[in-house]
């Protein structure tokens, strides 16, 4: 017999498999709802690559592009079996990444690449198209932990955060700083932790500060402060009691400041039993909202008509929310008018727990 | 007539009337403690225990070793022997010739414990000032702990035999099924069970023999991984034994390097550690001339040593080039600033591993060296076999397993006395008070387990016990370099948190079960 | 008137033939020929006709006439010629012989070049496959016949000399347990393959007995022969590695402008194959005295000497022997007695073997001494250091010169076997023979391995001086009681044979270990003194009958005990049936011209086996103590350190017992054209059952985890094939032809206590490269040591792909699971050829061989043929040579499982080829000159890619390589 048995044929021999599923030219619904992120949005599925009939140890590489000529390509897995299902949100990623914009119909090019390794010719797959519309996603944003007596100086709390919604070091967030979950008084001290979790990246007063009596405060890392622990940050003086805070601070590389500001959320606008605000001072025909410090969200039960509405805080427009563009629950500050598209009794809820991604809920009751 | 032959070799003993001769009890006892250092009745290689492997490569504490570090986050190892590559990679399949030696190993081992015990059930006398009862307990200690490795390894699955079963090729029934207390029960009853009969711990003195500290540090580790074991928590009883450790045994930290160039840490690893303090526990001893393998700590000290390091100041004569440390153990976990526990070596390697057989990727350790703290190369002038004894249980274990059950809030511990002893730790590596726990770090499990234990313990066989505890030897939420094979780590299937059956002992005894998944 | 008429008798080659009766017709008058075949008789006045007889031959009748000097030449007779063939325990008439039975006689051997007495026998008698060891000067060889019938049990045949089984478990100091006997001193070798043949040897006869008899005294004249040799062994070839520059541009590729890796490239050009590998002279003198003192005592005496050098420089051997033969008759002839004596003295002067393997990877670059002062602290041999500690680095090969040279590893071995057998023919019941047979094997091996402190190799443990030595005794009685009855009444014809044999295996070994000065202590192995000892008692008993001179049966049983087994199964009883029909002797064939013989054979037999290779006492439990290296650690209070003796209790199983083989025999012997052609087929099935196999125990079972039990099937199938043909029989020119096939097939039908279909097998065959790999596996339904391995896919040009395995289960990835069985090490078929011709005073021979589907794993090139090895940073770094072999495959890494490895060994070898002269009639007939020249191993052609393919095991590496052997000798007789 001829030793040399199995034996590749030449480079062309090889047939590259080839992808069967979603049918060429289908359109690939992402479901965003139902848990929508983790749902599978397709599975791509492929003939056998060919290697002059001989099985081989490889893996297959699903990959797409928003272009025939595969300039920008993105990667949506591999594995050695026959099919890769792909979820919605790894989907959606790839084409963000792919710089495809949301809510648009796009036509997206795919191709199953095999390798076997350095030593076999990688095949590759004739291009296979379907459409799909991306969606907007959530974005990881820099974040940095707040422990503090509130919550029990857990340190690795993804609820306790606050979040630097431009990446620009300047971090915002909003948390009951002065009371503990179960609604009882806390002492209102805290630390910023950069690494979740590790002591070791903690900020705080230098030693001896005391209760600073104004924003900004200044703080120090760990390591700025020769390895020692830094005392704890204080609700400065000027900010008072408040069932929530705003705080805004940056980090240096071993220094920093932070700044608090009281808040408490109303909601105003003509689609509320009060309608808009006039414009002077102190005009304050908000609607309350009660809050829940466990949950970190406003909530208010009330009769709504159709029209526009707003968040804002301490009857002042110098902090309000608006409809946000990361979804149709998002809010940003300072954005446009939410709209209220049918009048009824509505629960209106302002949830402030996961900084930057700030949310509302209009829920008809 | 000619026929009826018996052993005519002097070093033969027909076991009709091997125990004519009572002294021949004192023998076959050491035999017990020297299975998990020699590898058979020549030294270093020579007359093996067991077969079907490369002698030197069948010694159980290497084997062990190998099997507690190379899948974990602190070590791996580039030599292309067989199997083994896929003990780094955590990706090995029943046919692993590594994982069946340590099997076999543990078997070996479980079986020359059953046949002393059988041989002195019921034999009463004194030889050399011990009792044969008392060496009957210390022999159903080590067949405990060899059923230890075997649960924490094998699971609940493995065969079960005691000095009632006989020497044949009979078919041992298995302990139970994956996940099942009986084994778990069965070791916690015998050590509690001969507890009170062993001899009374010897700080300082004799580390090599099981005393009760022994038997106590064994039920704390026991106790403290039931969860692990598939079986509900037993903190509690966990405490219970780690505080007669810490309260009963009279141990002391080693603070002292008694005027040695090393740290006080550093002799607990050297030639003579057996008189560095009080700390030691219990010990596998091993002897550069007397007491010869190509396992326990010569392996350790030889497969650390390669590139640029120089192996006379290790006290051997050449390094073997295959143990490295990971970027998951010299960066991420480890040491905040000063501490005399860092003992990674650095020079002329690089920290990222792309090739794991390179032994330049990836820090090297330089934790045990075969000199005396007088800075004296151990005894074997060819520098090939070492004297460092292996230590099995030291103090500073019990301080960590006391934190760990302080921060699982176990009733009892308190968080108060948890920062004594991890502070009594710290001052002995001379770290910063800046870089002691923090009260937080005292409080979390992940930071005790998944910090704390690797950087006072970090290459002393008990990694894989404590990450799977800590619930991240598999899944993804903690990978290291290599971990599933891949070079950046991957998440591995929770089938690896027990090693297969082997298929060789499956083929000889139909009555066992293979773990899930292999 | 008297005349006196003298000639001179020679056989069919011309060969002067003593010991050939010359008679004056109807007379007593005459004699026999003498050495050189001479003969005188006196003729009276009106005798005028000679008779002629020798056996074997056919007798003339020859007319005087006028002449004064008749040369007679003899014709053969094939009825009877090999008329009387050896068989266990006596001997039967070839035509009786109802067994497969095959005798070499030493008209058969070719003349010289022999140095080992299985050459003898290499490639002449079908299902008989000799593997050398190697090249090494007095290697042994795998001896198979009929495949092996035993995994973990010895597959060697049963070697019986004289009457005296030997123990071949070999002696130390002493490769070959063949060599006890020098080749010049045999008169045959008979090789029993079948059962019914064996069966007689019961336990020990499981893969074939070797039955060898001596050469003995004849009563007649005084008899000196003289044979000597000179050879020179030429190393034939060598392993293909990367030349100098090939190297030095292999680094600078891979390492550019590393110059930590390009800065250890030395300046030299070394071949370092040739630097250890060389010609070698060697010379072989023996002398042998015959005849008979005072006509009572006929006697053989026989003098060897011989001096071999190995083509692995250092490799050396002495050897001496002497025998003694006596053969006297008494008490009227009623007693015969034979008594043989031989005595060898063997001084070997081994090489290390390793440094063939370091010479293929030692860098070329760098010299075998080298001036620099680094090294003159290694007597300037060359080694790698380690720029740490200045020493040298331990992992790293040895400088293959160094290895040679400053390793002295030499041994002395004395062996002496002896026997005396007493055969008595009862004078009141000549029908009744008692034989006594009491045999002494003794040897004695004496070695020690020596080595500097400067020698680099053994830097670490500061030289070596390491003595062995072997002492064995091994006795044996034998009695039978044999009655020979014809029963004319009713045409038959009985033999019954019974016997008891005894016999004692007594073996003392003796190690040590410490560094060259013996100073260390303790030291790095103790003194340690081993002894064992086994018996086997039997009772044996065979009855032949024939009826009709036609109908053979033959019935043997034998009971034999051992001490390796409890007393509940230690008894084995081994029986075995035969028959045969001589249908020549039917009316049909009787005046047939065209078949001149034919005869059917069926047999059947159990045989059985305790050679077990594990230890004489594998049923008792025993505890083993501890050499004070194995000690264990405790310390006093104060801590001061002492060492406790372990005891180590050893598995066993108490009810191990005999491995038993079952053999199926059907043959034909056949002769046509007044047996001008003759030959034998043989069809052949052996059954193992309750194999002796060392398995995994289940765990927790035993006090181990591998235990020598009896578990597991094997069988072997076969069929034999063999033919002579006198091609050419004239007065001046004969041209004997000689050719036998064998094909056998090998398969493990069981192998576990259990079936489990996931279990793959036993791994076995361990190679070079990484601790443990094993390229092996026993696997039920397929041969035993079928190579385990990935099957390697090439790229369009038929170069491997590294890496690229096929995907057997195709689930994406390679892991054992895709391993598959392929080959094995054991040809299918194998095949001899000799060749013998003979005009007026010349002649001319050859033998070679064929082996066919015999494959053999290269590890010589997996362990060397990828780059990544060529430097290695450990101790600051060092330089390896790579195979050639890189240069195809482009392996970066050892792919050790890849099947491109396991390579095609089929192979023809021609063995020796010889021509020779007779001198005949010089000095008046004094003196008989023979002048020779021989080549062996001449030529291998085989697609295998290594330096060798015979390989016995099928794993080649560090194969000592077998020189070619150019030789010229004489033989002169007086
Ligand atoms: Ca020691
Ligand atoms: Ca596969």
């Amino acid at each position: 017999e001829d030793p040399k048995e199995p034996k590749l044929g030449d480079s062309s021999s090889n047939v590259s498999g080839e992808i069967l599923l979603p049918e060429n030219g289908s359109t690939v619904q992402l479901d965003t709802a139902n848990g929508g992120a983790d749902s599978v949005a397709t599975t791509f599925t492929w003939s056998e690559s060919n290697y002059n009939g001989i099985s081989l140890a490889r893996n297959y590489t699903v990959v797409i592009s928003d272009t025939e000529t595969f300039e920008n390509v993105q990667a949506l897995g591999d594995t050695p079996s026959g099919e890769l299902p792909v979820n919605t949100k790894a989907l959606n990623n790839a084409l963000v990444a792919l710089g495809l914009s949301v809510d648009t119909e796009h036509t997206v090019y795919s191709k199953v690449i095999t390798i076997v390794n350095a030593n076999v010719d990688t095949l590759s797959s004739g291009e296979h198209t379907f459409k799909v519309t991306p969606y907007l996603s959530v974005i990881n944003y820099p974040k940095v932990f707040l422990p503090g007596d509130f919550s029990g100086w857990n340190n690795n709390d993804e609820m306790y955060t606050i979040a630097s919604v431009n990446f620009d070091n300047n971090y915002e967030g909003y948390m009951p700083l002065k009371t503990k979950s179960d609604g009882t008084a806390a002492s209102g001290q805290f630390k910023f932790v950069t690494i979740g979790g590790d002591w070791g990246s903690q900020y705080g007063l230098p030693n001896g500060t005391g209760v600073p009596a104004t924003s900004p405060a200044s703080i120090i890392s760990k390591s700025g402060n020769g390895g020692n622990d830094p005392d704890n940050c204080e609700v400065p003086t000027d900010a008072g009691d408040a069932p929530q805070y705003r705080i805004q601070a940056t980090f240096g590389a071993d220094d920093g400041s932070y700044t608090i500001t009281p808040t408490v959320w109303r909601i105003v606008g003509d689609a509320t039993p009060n309608g808009w605000p006039g414009d002077a001072p102190n005009d304050k025909n908000d609607t309350d909202m009660t809050y829940d410090p466990a949950t970190n969200v406003w909530m208010v039960t009330v009769d709504l008509t159709a029209g526009e509405l707003k968040f804002r805080a301490n009857y002042d427009w110098g902090l309000n929310f608006g409809q946000g563009d990361n979804g149709s629950n998002s809010l940003s500050l300072g954005a446009g008018n939410i709209q209220v598209a049918e009048a009824g009794n509505y629960t209106v809820k302002l949830d402030l727990s996961e900084a930057p991604n700030w949310r509302y809920e209009l829920i008809k009751n | 007539g000619d026929l009826d032959t018996t052993p005519i070799d002097p070093n033969t003993i027909s076991g009709a009337n091997v125990f004519d001769d009572p002294s021949n009890y004192t023998k076959a006892l050491a035999k017990l403690y020297g299975g998990y250092v020699v590898t058979g009745q020549q030294g270093p290689a020579g007359q093996g225990d067991i077969g079907g492997i490369d002698e030197g490569a069948s010694q159980y504490i290497r084997r062990y070793w190998e099997l507690q570090q190379l899948p974990t986050d602190e070590t791996i190892n580039g030599w292309a022997d067989g199997n083994l590559p896929k003990l780094s990679y955590m990706t090995w399949g029943s046919n692993n010739e590594f994982i069946s030696a340590l099997y076999s190993r543990i078997f070996y081992q479980i079986s020359i414990c059953n046949e002393f015990i059988r041989n002195t059930n019921g034999v009463d006398i004194t030889v050399d000032g011990i009792s044969t009862q008392e060496m009957n307990r210390e022999a159903r200690f080590l067949r405990a702990y060899s059923y230890w490795h075997a649960l924490d390894l094998f699971g609940n699955g493995i065969p079960f035999t005691t000095e009632a079963d006989g020497v044949g090729k009979f078919l041992p029934q298995p302990a139970g099924t994956l996940g099942g207390s009986e084994l778990f029960n069965y070791i916690s009853s015998e050590l509690r069970a001969i507890e009170g009969d062993l001899v009374a711990p010897a700080p300082g003195q004799e580390s090599g023999r099981a005393n009760k500290a022994a038997a106590w540090m064994l039920l704390s580790r026991l106790y403290l991984n039931a969860e692990a074991y598939g079986l509900s928590a037993k903190y509690d009883s966990a405490l219970i034994y780690t505080n007669k450790v810490l309260n009963e045994g009279g141990y002391s930290l080693v603070t002292d390097n008694q005027g040695s160039q090393y740290t006080a840490y550093q002799t607990l690893f050297l030639a003579d550690n057996h008189t560095s303090g009080s700390e030691i526990i219990w010990s596998h001893n091993e002897n550069g001339l007397r007491s010869k393998s190509f396992g326990g700590c010569t392996y350790l000290t030889h497969a650390a040593i390669g590139g640029s390091m120089n192996a006379s100041e290790f006290g051997v004569n050449g390094g073997w080039g295959g143990n490295r440390s990971m970027k998951t153990l010299t960066g991420t976990l480890q040491f905040k600033s000063a501490d005399d526990r860092n003992l990674v070596y650095t020079d002329g390697q690089q920290e990222e591993i792309n090739d794991p057989t390179q032994f330049t990727e990836g820090y090297a350790i330089a934790k045990f060296r075969n000199m005396t703290r007088a800075g004296v190369a151990g005894s074997d002038p060819t520098g090939d076999v070492v004297d460092i004894d292996f230590i099995v249980f030291r103090l500073a274990e019990a301080y960590l397993n006391y934190a760990e059950l302080a921060a699982r809030q176990v009733p009892g511990a308190s968080v108060s006395q948890s920062r004594i002893y991890m502070d009594a730790l710290y001052d002995r590596a001379n770290v910063p008070d800046a870089d002691k726990l923090s009260p937080t770090e005292l409080n979390s499990v992940e930071s005790l387990i998944k910090y704390e234990r690797s950087r006072e313990l970090y290459w002393e066989g008990v990694r894989r016990t404590d990450l799977i505890r800590l619930g991240q030897f598999t899944g993804g939420q903690y990978v290291w370099q290599f971990k599933g094979g891949d070079k950046d780590g991957v998440s591995t299937p929770s089938t690896y948190n027990v090693c297969p059956i082997p298929s060789s002992d499956l083929g000889a005894n139909p009555n066992l079960k293979q773990n899930p998944g292999y | 008137q008297e005349r006196a008429i003298s000639g001179t008798v020679v056989d069919e080659n011309g060969d002067t033939l003593p010991g050939v009766a010359v008679l004056v017709k109807g007379t007593t008058k005459g004699g026999t020929t003498d050495f050189d075949g001479k003969f005188k008789v006196t003729l009276a006045d009106g005798e005028d006709v000679l008779v002629v007889s020798y056996i074997g031959y056919k007798s003339q009748e020859i007319v005087v006439g006028t002449s004064t000097n008749i040369d007679v030449a003899m014709e053969v007779d094939a009825e009877q010629l090999e008329e009387v063939v050896v068989i266990g325990y006596g001997s039967v008439k070839k035509e009786d012989a109802t067994g497969s039975v095959q005798a070499i006689t030493a008209s058969d051997f070719n003349q010289g070049a022999i140095t080992s007495p299985q050459d003898l026998l290499n490639g002449k008698v079908a299902g008989v496959q000799m593997t050398s060891s190697g090249g090494a000067p007095g290697a042994g060889s795998t001896i198979r016949i009929r495949g092996g019938s035993s995994l973990s049990a010895s597959n060697d045949p049963l070697i019986v000399i004289d009457g005296v089984p030997i123990d071949n478990e070999g002696v130390s100091g002493m490769q070959n347990p063949l060599n006890t006997v020098n080749p010049n001193d045999i008169e045959t070798f008979t090789v029993l393959k079948d059962a019914s043949a064996t069966a007689i040897y019961g336990s020990r006869a499981s893969n074939g007995v070797i039955l060898i008899t001596t050469k003995k005294g004849s009563s007649g004249k005084l008899k000196i022969d003289y044979a000597g040799n000179v050879s020179v062994a030429t190393v034939p070839k060598t392993v293909d590695v990367l030349n100098t520059n090939q190297f030095k541009d292999m680094v600078n590729k891979r390492y550019p402008g590393q110059t930590n890796v390009t800065d250890l490239i030395g300046t030299n050009d070394t071949d370092w194959q040739n630097e250890v590998l060389g010609s070698a002279v060697s010379t072989d003198h023996n002398v042998s005295v015959s005849g008979s003192v005072k006509d009572v005592l006929p006697f053989r005496a026989s003098v060897g000497y011989t001096y071999n050098d190995g083509i692995l420089n250092t490799s050396h051997l002495d050897r001496t022997t002497a025998s003694l033969g006596l053969t006297p008759k008494l008490l009227d002839d009623h007693l015969s007695i034979n008594v043989n004596a031989k005595f060898m003295n063997v001084k070997n002067q081994f090489a290390d073997n390793g440094a063939i393997g370091s010479a293929l990877g030692y860098d070329p670059t760098q010299q075998p001494k080298d001036p620099a002062d680094v090294y003159k602290r290694f007597d300037g041999y060359h080694t790698w250091i380690d720029q740490g500690t200045n020493n040298p680095i331990t992992i790293a090969s040895a400088n293959p010169v160094a290895l040679l040279e400053q390793k002295d590893n030499s041994a002395t071995v004395n062996r002496f076997i002896g026997n005396a057998q007493f055969d008595y023919k009862f004078h009141f019941l000549p029908e009744l023979k008692a034989n006594l047979n009491l045999g002494y094997d003794y040897s004695n091996s004496d070695g020690r391995t020596l080595v500097p402190p400067t020698a680099a190799f053994a830097f670490a443990t500061q030289g070596d001086y390491s003595p062995y030595k072997q002492t064995k005794k091994n006795e044996l009685l034998d009695f039978t009681l044999q009655y020979t009855k014809d029963l004319t009444s009713i045409d038959s014809r009985i033999d019954i044979m019974g016997g008891y044999s005894w016999q004692h295996f007594w073996r003392e070994e003796y190690s040590y270990s410490n560094n060259f000065a013996n100073d260390q202590d303790p030291p790095r192995q103790p003194e340690r003194t081993f002894r064992t000892e086994s018996y086997i008692v039997s009772f044996f008993g065979r009855l032949n009958y024939t009826f009709k001179d036609r109908y053979l049966f033959t019935a043997t049983v034998r009971n034999d005990g051992t001490s390796r087994f409890s007393p509940d199964t230690r008894w084995g009883l081994f029986p075995a049936l035969a028959f045969a029909w001589n249908m020549k002797k039917e009316g049909f064939l009787a005046n047939s011209d065209v078949v001149s013989g034919l005869k059917l054979r069926l047999g059947y037999g159990i045989t059985g086996q305790q050679n077990i290779n594990n230890g004489d006492y594998p049923y008792l439990p025993t505890y083993t103590s501890s050499q004070n290296t194995a000690d264990y650690e405790f310390y006093l209070p104060d801590g001061t350190p002492y060492y406790s003796t372990t005891l180590r209790p050893s598995g066993y199983d108490a009810n191990i017992k005999w491995e038993e083989t079952t053999t199926y025999n059907i043959g034909v012997d056949y002769g046509f054209l007044n047996d001008k052609i003759t030959g034998t087929v043989d069809f052949y099935q052996r059954y193992t059952k309750d194999l002796l196999n060392v398995i995994p125990v289940p765990a927790g079972s035993n006090l181990t985890n591998q235990l020598l039990t009896n578990v597991g099937d094997l069988e072997n199938k076969g069929v034999e094939f063999s033919i002579n043909y006198k091609a050419i029989s004239t007065s001046d020119l004969h041209w004997d032809l000689g050719f036998n096939v064998t094909y056998n097939e090998n398969k493990i039908t069981k192998l576990t206590q259990v079936n489990d279909p996931g279990y793959k097998g036993v791994f076995t065959g361990g190679i070079a490269g990484g601790t443990g790999n094993t390229i092996q596996i026993h696997s039920e339904g397929y041969p035993a040591s079928s190579f385990f391995v990935y099957e390697q896919v090439y790229d369009a040009n038929g170069n491997p792909l590294e890496g690229v395995y096929v995907d057997q289960n195709q689930d994406g990835l390679i892991n054992d699971d895709d391993k598959v069985r392929k080959e094995d090490p054991a040809p299918n078929v194998y095949m001899g050829i000799t060749s013998k011709m003979t005009y007026k005073n010349w002649d001319f021979s050859f033998a070679g061989r064929w082996n066919f589907g015999n494959y053999v794993y290269n590890n010589v090139a997996s362990n060397n043929g990828y780059l990544n090895g060529i430097y290695t940073s450990t101790g600051g770094g060092y330089l390896s040579n790579r195979h050639a072999d890189i240069l195809t495959t482009g392996f970066n890494d050892a792919q050790y499982f890849s099947d491109y490895y396991v390579q095609n060994a089929s192979f023809f070898r021609l063995d020796n080829i010889m021509l020779g002269y007779n001198f005949t009639n010089l000095k008046n007939g004094a003196l008989n000159l023979r002048v020779y020249g021989t080549v062996n191993n001449v030529f291998v052609v085989t697609p295998y890619k290594g330096l060798d393919p015979e390989i016995s095991g099928g794993i080649d590496n560090d194969v000592y390589p077998r020189p070619r052997t150019f030789l010229v000798g004489v033989n002169v007789g007086f």
